[in-house]
């Protein structure tokens, strides 16, 4: 067993890992694609919020 | 079910288990074995994620949790999109970074190894002990609705997940879960089109909206701050987002999923396209519940779903149970006329006729549920043991009642389906971590490729072996099942805390994580046993949080008094 409170070394990171970007027509960065889908989950709150009123 | 049923059923549970062995064939090494041959896509990658978390009860029960409760489990999965960007913007890079098969493997090098055996030891725990429910829980429905040898179908379903995914690894449980996920979502659509077709001619859909929402079931999002409610917006926001979180970024059933793509790419696209569609997929399979409800108001139902049960009792005390189905068909013909009047009133816009029709239906359906409660109990009196909870069967009940042959059949192999993938990711992934974080680990560092291949291989059968026995003979163990379910929930939240202590708190080592990890898994052992069953019990989802506060919290404390000590 490794001793306690030693961090061990990363690995060697795959090539390019952090600079892939996104390959979408419409997001060309990851935090676009990141507003988008909260974007989708405020949007689906709404209309969950708009139904039940509608309906209750 | 017809033979053509039979015929649906089994040829699309063999033939989609032979395709994910035929595609894995001649697979080679312990990376191509646990992560696939690295090539998988982010649509494989989306519905594996997806097949993996939907269990069998998932579409056996969230309908009848609709039918009974309406929409508002769909607050459940509020916090999803929110964990998903975080597990895919921090917890995904860091794993493909190190290059690990496991997420535990993580918590080694951050830390040190007592802390990777403790996250191991944790996953393997909450899942190895509820190994067999994946496969029971379904079993036990579907054999009693259809009167199957309940051993034979936990067997047949156990063995069959059992042979592919120990002789194909983790890329044969992606490639059958694409295809099983796709059975699961025809059978569902084809069951809700069904549905919207079968209700009343002149309902309209608005109609039937307005009359789910008029008996309750249309409460999608509660802002309520009360901490007794099980499903409100904010405890599915931050409960759920500790639950989701933990199970997406630190499980290692749903980690070996989405590190087995051919690129952080696709494992990200993976994550976000489940992001973006599971509370819509949740709200549909709840609203098929609600629909269930809306159609069974012009359409009498039993006054007790699961009718073997109903009927193996009434046997016994014929006359009283004929009397309570007697008293329920009364109030039933009352309900339905009073709706059928309301919806006339409604349309001839006659807003005082409408008020009082609606009036009459809501008292004839507090009169159907008090005599729903009176079966439920006649039905205890008759055998202690009986199950009085029948939400679990609305929704077979419905398919077997009103679908048409071949899509009965359908629809039975959409929850086999749905059983299989759920087991088959969770079998992989015991097998991956007992034998990499504690075979390989601890006892045999220096074998070849193709003995921990090999390894593997026996572990994950033997955790599919375990899985069999508990599911053949859980009904000795009803409270072992609702023990397993607690386990899941109060150990989430603190093995969480430990990934976010190893991600976001640089300077903690790992004694003080450890140590910390144990007091605050103390602390919520502590909380949930104190206040259970007690008026001040909390829902289960806000364990998550406190287990992960805790965790982060005693980490933190433990590092800064050891540092004092040394200083």
């Amino acid at each position: 067993m490794k001793p306690s409170g030693t961090p061990a070394p990363a690995a060697a990171p795959e090539p390019g890992i952090d600079k892939e970007g996104t390959g979408l027509p419409a997001f060309r960065s990851w935090r676009a694609v990141y507003c988008f889908v909260f974007a989708a989950f405020v949007l689906w709150v709404v209309l969950l919020a708009a139904l039940t009123k509608a309906f209750s | 079910m017809s033979p053509l049923d039979y015929l649906v059923l089994f040829g699309t549970m063999l033939g989609i288990a032979a395709y994910g062995l035929w595609r894995t064939r001649g697979q080679r090494g312990l990376s191509g074995y646990l992560r696939g041959s690295g090539t998988t896509g982010w649509v494989t990658i989306g519905l594996s994620v997806m097949a993996t978390q939907a269990s069998a009860i998932t579409f056996l029960s969230t309908p009848g949790q609709g039918y009974e409760d309406g929409l508002t489990f769909v607050q459940n999965y509020f916090a999803m999109p929110l964990a998903l960007i975080i597990v895919a913007a921090v917890f995904l890079p860091m794993f493909r970074r190190l290059n690990v098969y496991t997420a535990y493997e993580f918590l080694g090098r951050r830390f040190d190894a007592k802390t990777r055996l403790l996250g191991a030891g944790l996953f393997l725990l909450q899942r190895g002990l509820g190994a067999g429910i994946t496969i029971y829980a379904p079993a036990i429905v579907l054999s009693t609705v259809f009167g199957w040898p309940l051993g034979l179908t936990i067997i047949f379903s156990g063995l069959l997940v059992i042979i592919y995914t120990v002789i194909g690894g983790n890329e044969a449980v992606s490639v059958t879960q694409k295809y099983q996920i796709m059975v699961i979502f025809g059978g569902m659509a084809t069951a809700f089109v069904i549905l919207l077709a079968r209700l009343p001619a002149q309902l309209t859909f608005t109609d039937a909206l307005t009359v789910a929402g008029t008996f309750h079931k249309m409460n999608a999002v509660d802002f309520s701050p009360d901490l007794h409610r099980r499903y409100t917006f904010w405890s599915g926001m931050f409960g759920g987002l500790c639950l989701l979180l933990s199970y997406f970024g630190t499980d290692q059933s749903q980690v070996q999923r989405y590190i087995s793509g051919a690129s952080l790419r696709e494992c990200k696209l993976g994550l976000m396209f489940n992001a973006v569609c599971k509370i819509p997929m949740q709200f549909l399979i709840l609203l098929l519940g609600v629909l269930m409800f809306v159609f069974y108001q012009f359409e009498q139902p039993p006054v007790f779903f699961n009718q073997s049960s109903w009927q193996a009792a009434a046997q016994h005390a014929g006359g009283k149970f004929h009397a309570v189905e007697q008293k329920f068909a009364d109030a039933y013909l009352q309900k339905e006329q009073s709706l059928r009047a309301w919806l006339d009133a409604r349309h001839r816009h006659d807003p005082a006729a409408a008020a009082a029709a609606r009036a009459q239906a809501l008292a004839a359906h507090d009169q159907s549920e008090a005599i729903r409660a009176e079966a439920r109990a006649a039905l205890r009196e008759a055998d202690v043991h009986a199950q009085t909870n029948d939400g679990d069967y609305v929704f077979i009940t419905f398919i077997l009642a009103h679908l048409p042959h071949g899509v009965i059949g359908l629809l039975v192999a959409a929850f086999f389906a749905a059983a299989l993938s759920s087991k088959a990711a969770e079998l992989s992934a015991l097998g991956s971590t007992t034998s990499v974080d504690f075979y390989r680990h601890l006892l045999n560092r220096d074998a070849g490729d193709a003995h921990y291949v090999k390894a593997s291989r026996w572990f994950t059968a033997l955790w599919g072996l375990v899985a069999l026995g508990f599911a053949l003979f859980a009904h000795l163990a009803e409270n072992l099942i609702q023990a397993v379910n607690i386990v899941g929930s109060v150990f989430y939240g603190v093995v969480l805390g430990l990934f976010l202590v190893a991600f976001f708190v640089k300077w903690v080592r790992g004694t003080a994580v450890f140590w910390g990890a144990l007091l605050a898994e103390g602390v919520v052992l502590y909380f949930y046993f104190h206040l259970k069953n007690t008026p001040h019990e909390i829902s289960y989802l806000w364990y998550n949080l406190i287990g992960c506060v805790a965790c982060l919290l005693f980490s933190v404390l433990i590092q800064a008094a050891n540092f004092k000590k040394k200083v």
